[in-house]
């Protein structure tokens, strides 16, 4: 699996806690956006910081394979 | 609050548990796809320049050939000579593809402890946030799902889940806020569980939520449903 895999895993990821998110919808608004604010947003972006480092680590391999090659 | 809403609400709260599961799962697959991928990279990285080593040293044999070559006088000195400097020309070249790779293969050992790094950040980010969440939303339910169903106590469901609700994040937050001095903060990892402010603010949204259910409570009648609107 290539990184560039993993990376759309993780946009899959992302998506299906979205949904998970919006179908909770029983709880009154206040309740559900303290909940949301601390439990689930950290794990939303702990998922898009990791994207940010697998595209520099795909940068940085991309980089390794030109040296490779020249 | 009726028990369609009640079985409404247990019903979204499986959901929201199984989806953060479920992410937290993708999410322990997708790093250990990345390690696996960087290890593997790293592996390949060096396999090419012990294969450009070998070449160097192919390449420096040949040249130490060619020398011995030329002090064979029975040999045309030009043809030797001409041996000698394709032999060096191709050390020469050797020696810097084997530079290239040893420079490859740095940054991608680079690039392997950094991702390493923010692997581990992320791993623990979201085994803690997921874990708790996830505790967190199985307890109310099962809360929820024990909630009396009959007369006054009825009336006070959508208060007490509200309570419920505010004491479940007060208790994880609490628990994240303890933690917030070690392991999230040594990993350098910013959450608003870290945020002591934040904290404060839950918890006295909790005693707020404490003091509106009991005054609900001396408020309401004792044999009556006709206020729960006013509570929900």
């Amino acid at each position: 699996m290539s990184l560039d895999d993993i990376a759309r895993n993780i946009e899959a990821a992302r998506m299906g806690l979205s949904q998970a998110r919006g179908k909770a919808s029983g709880w009154n608004d206040s309740q559900r956006e303290q909940f949301d604010k601390q439990r689930l947003e950290p794990l939303d972006r702990a998922a898009q910081q990791l994207l940010l480092d697998l595209a520099k680590a795909q940068d940085a391999l991309r980089t390794a394979a030109k040296l490779q090659a020249d | 609050m009726s028990d369609d809403t009640v079985r409404n609400e247990s019903k979204a709260l499986r959901e929201l548990k199984g989806g953060v599961l479920r992410f937290a799962e993708q999410m322990r697959e997708a790093i250990a796809g990345a390690r696996r991928e960087l290890v593997d990279a790293d592996r390949r990285a060096q396999a090419l320049v012990d294969q450009r080593r070998a070449a160097v040293q192919r390449a420096q044999g040949e040249v130490q050939r060619a020398h011995a070559a030329s002090s064979d006088r029975s040999r045309d000195p030009a043809a030797t000579q001409q041996q000698i400097k394709v032999a060096r020309e191709w050390h020469a070249e050797a020696t810097r593809q084997l530079e290239q790779a040893r420079r490859a293969a740095q940054t991608v050992a680079s690039a392997q402890a950094d991702l390493a790094r923010a692997l581990q950040r992320t791993e623990a980010a979201i085994g803690e946030n997921a874990s708790i969440a996830a505790s967190a939303i199985a307890t109310l339910d099962a809360k929820l799902a024990q909630l009396p169903n009959t007369g006054t106590a009825a009336g006070l469901r959508h208060a007490v889940h509200g309570l419920i609700v505010t004491g479940e994040i007060v208790g994880a937050t609490a628990g994240l806020a303890r933690l917030a001095g070690n392991t999230l903060q040594a990993a350098d990892i910013s959450t608003p569980v870290a945020d002591h402010n934040l904290v404060q603010m839950v918890e006295h949204d909790h005693d707020q939520a404490v003091d509106y259910v009991i005054e609900q409570t001396a408020k309401r009648p004792e044999s009556t449903g006709g206020s729960q609107e006013t509570i929900a």
